[in-house]
């Protein structure tokens, strides 16, 4: 009896703490991204530094992750939800590593940059962050809820960062074609918002996760994109089982 | 409360205990804790929670959970607040009597609302760390941040923003100087029109910087007055109605009955004025009528954030000009100013850039939304949602 319930605890433990694990790294990217906001917002300088360090905090955290839901998964046959979670972790934990590469990517980017920022491109590009940092708190927090209908709305709301990401993209090609010499400028900031987009495309593809690991359904694989719903989004009903 | 403990430590001593069944029968000082907790921490003034040692909230009194609700995750996943609870694990206690050393940390959350909270955790019982809990007190310090940050974000705008308009009226005033008695009536009238109206300018984008700051400041407490539609379309036409008196320039206003909001009154007047004035400014095209419609109804489950909470839509239509898609999405941008809009359409007169970027820091309070929908040559339309008031009990 109490051999079994010591086994029991032991697998509430790990996977406790493997939730620990998953939190603890969307709060470090949450966290990196925040200083390349204020690396672009305030042209902060040793943000961006600290930003780029912490990248290899992140890609351990991310190993770790992998190993204890490989372990989880090798040595106590987990099973439904709890089955579902363990799994949809190891790709979860993938997309924040390759959002936290783009986050130290865009602060290396800002501390090699020869020219500050212009203002307009700055206020701009710190709009665009927010809301993709905004995304990914709000997709953090769903995880941590296990609330499907909020990442159902999360997966859906990543075409304003889509649309942002246009229009930037558009305004940047046309100060180009106008103004020759400030190419190299702009090129850095394509890039920048580039990588914006991205970690906004990484959020929806936990969204896809977590709504697969409450509801063991999978979203429809293609997304509403940037202008194609432009007027209204369509807004499936998430899936329920 | 006193008595209560006392039950509730008395009863974990007979019940088998599920929480570490490989332990002696004999309780504790951890395990009592364990029980205790959430009582010991609903009793504590100001705001409070027990973590276990992976971190997971075992405990949250009602200070805590009113005022940051769903920020606690974030605050608890944030680096600082992992180091932190990290230390007060590992914190030594030096004879049986001592408390562990108490650890400290500020996290800083940028969205949706920006706010600075200050952390005190201290480790409490535990023969392990494993079973250790941790007592964290938490303190909001984002007003002191807030009013930091409004000061420099000022500066900077203002400093910036109103370069550009000084400009012009100091040029005026070295042209009136050198010309001195020689200047002609009608362009002395002509400059002294230009002058007002940058100095007009300077006034309004000052105006607005400092109600946006204002509005930041508060941005931590959504409202919790219950308006009705009724009386605030009510008001709205009392201020807008004299911008109507133009016989080319309609306004229509329908609503739907019994809509009510979970709004601040003073908010939505100056959200509302916004988005008419925008109409106006934007919409007005030479020899064409404007008609500006305000209509209010329920808002569908899927216009909103999340189709559990009921809203109301609240929509400023008009046939302007209309807008191109792509500054749509940075239409609420500060600053942001659509510059190929065709000449003598705004009468003008320059825009602040702020009339959105204060729309949507209104709405960032209310937990509400905007969205834009626009069709060139056809007309622009503002789609507002806010959540809606709950019943009032015995009315209605």
């Amino acid at each position: 009896m109490h051999q079994k319930q010591h086994i029991v605890q032991r697998y509430e433990d790990e996977l406790l703490h493997l939730r620990s694990l998953m939190e603890q790294m969307g709060g470090l990217v949450e966290h990196q991204l925040s200083l390349v906001l204020a690396a672009i917002t305030e042209n902060d300088g040793q943000a961006a530094l600290l930003a780029a360090q912490q990248d290899s905090d992140v890609d351990a955290l991310e190993h770790k992750v992998e190993t204890l839901a490989i372990r989880l998964l090798a040595l106590r046959g987990p099973m439904a939800a709890d089955l579902r979670e363990i799994v949809a972790c190891i790709p979860m934990a993938g997309a924040l590593e390759r959002m936290g590469d783009y986050a130290s990517s865009i602060a290396r980017r800002l501390s090699q940059m020869e020219q500050p920022i212009p203002r307009p491109a700055r206020l701009a590009l710190s709009e665009m962050g927010r809301l993709v940092l905004e995304h990914l708190r709000r997709i953090m927090d769903a995880l941590e809820h296990k609330d499907a209908d909020a990442a159902h709305a999360i997966w859906a709301a990543d075409q304003l960062v889509d649309q942002y990401c246009e229009a930037m993209t558009a305004d940047s090609l046309e100060q180009m074609t106008r103004h020759p010499h400030t190419i190299r400028l702009h090129i850095a900031l394509l890039f920048i918002i580039r990588n914006l987009e991205r970690i906004g495309d990484h959020t929806t593809n936990i969204a896809e996760r977590v709504v697969f690991m409450v509801t063991g359904s999978m979203l429809p694989p293609s997304r509403p994109h940037g202008h194609d719903s432009q007027h209204s989004p369509p807004r499936q009903e998430p899936p329920r089982s | 409360m006193v008595w209560h403990l006392s039950r509730r430590v008395h009863l974990s001593e007979h019940e088998p205990h599920h929480r570490s069944p490989d332990r002696k029968p004999t309780p504790n000082s951890s395990t009592m804790l364990a029980d205790a907790a959430p009582l010991l921490v609903e009793a504590i003034p100001g705001m409070a929670l027990i973590l276990g040692s992976m971190g997971q909230i075992l405990a949250c009194n009602e200070d805590a959970r009113t005022h940051y609700g769903k920020s606690l995750g974030a605050l608890l996943r944030h680096p600082n607040a992992r180091d932190t609870l990290k230390t007060a694990l590992h914190a030594p206690s030096a004879t049986d009597m001592a408390l562990p050393a108490a650890c400290s940390t500020t996290v800083r959350l940028d969205v949706p609302v920006k706010c600075s909270v200050h952390l005190a955790m201290r480790r409490v019982g535990g023969a392990s760390e494993r079973d250790s809990l941790v007592l964290v007190l938490l303190h909001d310090r984002s007003i002191m941040q807030a009013v930091d940050r409004m000061r420099a974000d000022f500066v900077a705008h203002a400093s910036h923003e109103l370069r550009t308009p000084l400009a012009s009226l100091s040029g005026f005033i070295d042209l009136m100087r050198e010309e001195g008695d020689t200047t002609d009536p009608s362009s002395r009238t002509l400059y002294l029109d230009i002058m007002n109206q940058q100095a007009t300018r300077m006034q309004r984008l000052i105006d607005r910087l400092l109600y946006l700051s204002q509005l930041e400041l508060k941005g931590h407490h959504r409202p919790h007055e219950r308006l009705d539609v009724d009386d605030l379309f009510a008001l709205v036409l009392g201020e807008v109605t004299p911008r109507f008196h133009d016989s080319n320039r309609t306004l229509t206003v329908d609503h739907e009955e019994n809509l009510a909001l979970l709004a601040d009154r003073d908010e939505m007047v100056q959200l509302l004025l916004n988005l008419i004035e925008n109409a106006i400014r934007y919409g007005t095209k030479p020899d064409h009528p404007l008609h500006v419609r305000l209509h209010a109804r329920q808002a569908t489950p899927a216009e909103g954030p999340s189709p559990a909470t009921p809203g109301v839509l609240i929509m400023v239509e008009d046939n302007g000009p209309g807008i191109a898609a792509h500054h749509i999405p940075r239409l609420t941008e500060r600053f942001y100013r659509i510059t190929d809009q065709p000449e003598g359409s705004t009468g003008g007169e320059q825009g602040t850039g702020l009339g959105l970027a204060i729309v949507r820091q209104i709405l960032e309070r209310h937990g509400g939304q905007i969205r834009f929908t626009s069709t060139p040559g056809q007309g622009t339309a503002c789609l507002v949602w806010l959540p809606t008031a709950p019943a009032p009990q015995g009315h209605r």
